[in-house]
């Protein structure tokens, strides 16, 4: 499954805090990434708690 | 080189940037908004309430009376009954812009106003002025942001213009009159030729020069932005990007200073927003350092009443006042039993912990997890070398304070006898608490219809702004305050754009 970002991410870092493995901040580009291309098996809990927990609804799970 | 024309130009799409947007727009004006980041909200992404002081003369009456004794009566008065008088207004304006606020979540009432605890975020006892309102919200995220899209879409509906990613570079002025501003654009530089500028960018959090020169206490900003060891500042939500643009560029056609200071907030540092975020991420132990047990500073000397433990201002500004800046909250093995068994003596007002679970296991996974700002030792001494806390001064206070406890007064500083608990039952435990900026606040003085204002006091034609970056003169300088500014700055937002409405005769 392939995590992504919206663009209209208000950067609040609340994923990455509480998602560390899932989720990077670029300060160069002031960018939220996931740090990984495909969620592995075992992260896919957390993947969707992500996405529950966004303040914004910006972070999709999507099969790849 | 783009050219745009407008009626009025907007600095800042936060609570006070997209409120004068949308209030100057269904009133027909012209309006261009800019934004520096790649997504509108800014600082006022974050909120989850916001206050509105009954649309009634006598709430009204009271509320500014009550703040103003708060304040010592150094706020600007005008500004402070502008502030009050139209924060009634927000409801039914917003329900006009089809947002629809949540429930009341506390209510200052006549009697109760200026007498007891409500939500001032830490303000003394007794300032509560006002009705809060949840901000709906989703995930475990703050409502603010949800209300910043909605006005958003609703200022692009009444055609505002709002361009991302850009950031004003310059106020533009003619003689003494402002006339537009230059803003750098993806494709190069945008100039917009407009009558009235409305300078709502917020603080300065992220600039270390401006927080030190302005931030009341010489703070020096702790340098690892995700929260460390080396500041004595630190900022509740980093990476805003709050770099005192705006102020700055207002200074330079000419608007006066005001007062300028950090909103403080008390907190144990951990890394990343969720170390400072107690309702983001359900963290208990945070409750601890709001409670009214012995607090002493790293001399090991008592320095404040702990009845006011609770109160944010209160509490940060003893803190701040002491060498290094830190206080340490100390309580014992008993005093965990009853945090566990019966709760703790303040219940933090938005993330209530009704008992405190496992304070051994909590305290535990925060040292494991690296913080170095949590102690738990088996004797007094051990506990005070863990955490760097002078043993000599220690002991004598502990000694002295459980002599209080065992009289059931407290001879230094009257403290409540309820919180006289003492420190004797091993285990001990401390927190390290510092100071974190909630805000930043301050920068452009105005009077009372939002204008800025010159050194000599002369209105700036033309000028004009609102939200945090006006927020320290209802405070004095320097500010002493400890608020949640959404209200405000939704409140400034429509008197500024109203202003400006009608400045530019449209």
């Amino acid at each position: 499954m392939i995590l992504t970002i919206k663009d209209f991410c208000i950067r609040c870092q609340i994923c990455v805090s509480l998602y560390p493995d899932l989720f990077e901040y670029d300060l160069e580009r002031d960018v939220m990434l996931p740090k990984v291309d495909e969620v592995p098996e075992s992260m896919v809990e957390a993947a969707r708690g992500a996405a529950r927990d966004c303040a914004v609804t910006a972070i999709f799970l999507k099969k790849s | 080189m783009e050219r745009i024309n407008a009626d009025i130009c907007v600095i800042g799409t936060g609570g006070a940037g997209m409120t004068a947007a949308v209030r100057a727009a269904e009133n027909g004006a012209k309006v261009i908004v800019f934004e520096k980041r790649a997504f509108p909200g800014g600082a006022s992404n974050t909120p989850m309430c916001i206050a509105s002081t009954k649309k009634d003369p006598a709430y009204q009456d009271l509320a500014f009376k009550t703040h103003m004794a708060m304040t010592q009566q150094a706020g600007n008065p005008h500004l402070v009954r502008a502030w009050i008088n139209k924060s009634g207004e927000i409801p039914e304006w917003l329900a006009k812009q089809g947002y629809q606020l949540g429930d009341v979540m506390v209510s200052a009432t006549l009697e109760t106003m200026g007498k007891q605890r409500g939500y001032g975020v830490g303000f003394p006892n007794g300032y509560f002025i006002h009705d809060v309102y949840f901000l709906p919200a989703r995930g475990r995220g703050h409502g603010g942001a949800l209300l910043i899209r909605h006005l958003a879409k609703r200022a692009k509906k009444l055609g505002v213009d709002i361009r991302l990613a850009t950031p004003v570079k310059k106020i533009r002025k003619q003689g003494e009159k402002i006339t537009g501003v230059i803003a750098a654009g993806r494709d190069g530089e945008v100039q917009v030729d407009a009558k009235a500028v409305i300078v709502a960018s917020a603080g300065f959090n992220e600039d270390k020069q401006m927080i030190r020169k302005y931030g009341q206490y010489d703070f020096t900003l702790d340098p690892v932005p995700l929260g460390g060891e080396a500041g004595d500042l630190w900022m509740v939500y980093p990476f805003l990007k709050l770099t005192g643009d705006g102020q700055k560029m207002a200074w330079e056609v000419g608007a006066d200073k005001g007062a300028m200071g950090i909103g403080l907030i008390p907190s144990t540092p951990r890394k990343g927003i969720a170390g400072l975020t107690s309702w983001i991420t359900y963290l208990q132990l945070l409750t601890i350092h709001e409670q009214p047990y012995l607090w002493v500073n790293q001399q090991g000397i008592r320095y404040y009443d702990e009845t006011f433990a609770d109160d944010h201002m209160t509490q940060t500004h003893a803190i701040a006042r002491q060498n290094p800046k830190w206080g340490y909250v100390v309580f014992d093995n008993a005093v965990k039993r009853r945090l566990e068994e019966k709760g703790p003596e303040y219940e933090y007002f938005i993330f209530q912990a009704n008992t405190i679970d496992d304070v051994d296991g909590q305290f535990a996974k925060a040292i494991e997890a690296g913080s170095k700002h949590v102690f738990v030792a088996d004797t007094l001494d051990a506990l005070a070398d863990k955490a760097g806390i002078e043993r000599e001064g220690f002991r004598k206070t502990v000694d002295e304070y459980n002599g209080y406890c065992a009289k059931g007064h407290d001879d230094l500083f009257a403290k409540d006898p309820r919180f006289l608990f003492p420190v004797k039952e091993p285990k001990f435990y401390a927190m390290r608490v510092g100071c974190t900026a909630y805000q930043t606040i301050g920068g452009i003085r105005v009077n009372g219809r939002t204008e800025a204002l010159t050194k000599d006091r002369k209105v700036i034609p033309g000028l004009y702004a609102a939200g945090d970056i006006i927020a320290a003169e209802i405070f004095g300088d320097p500010p002493i305050n400890g608020v949640g500014t959404l209200g405000f700055a939704v409140s400034t937002g429509l008197i500024a754009g109203e202003a400006a409405l009608a400045y530019t005769g449209t």
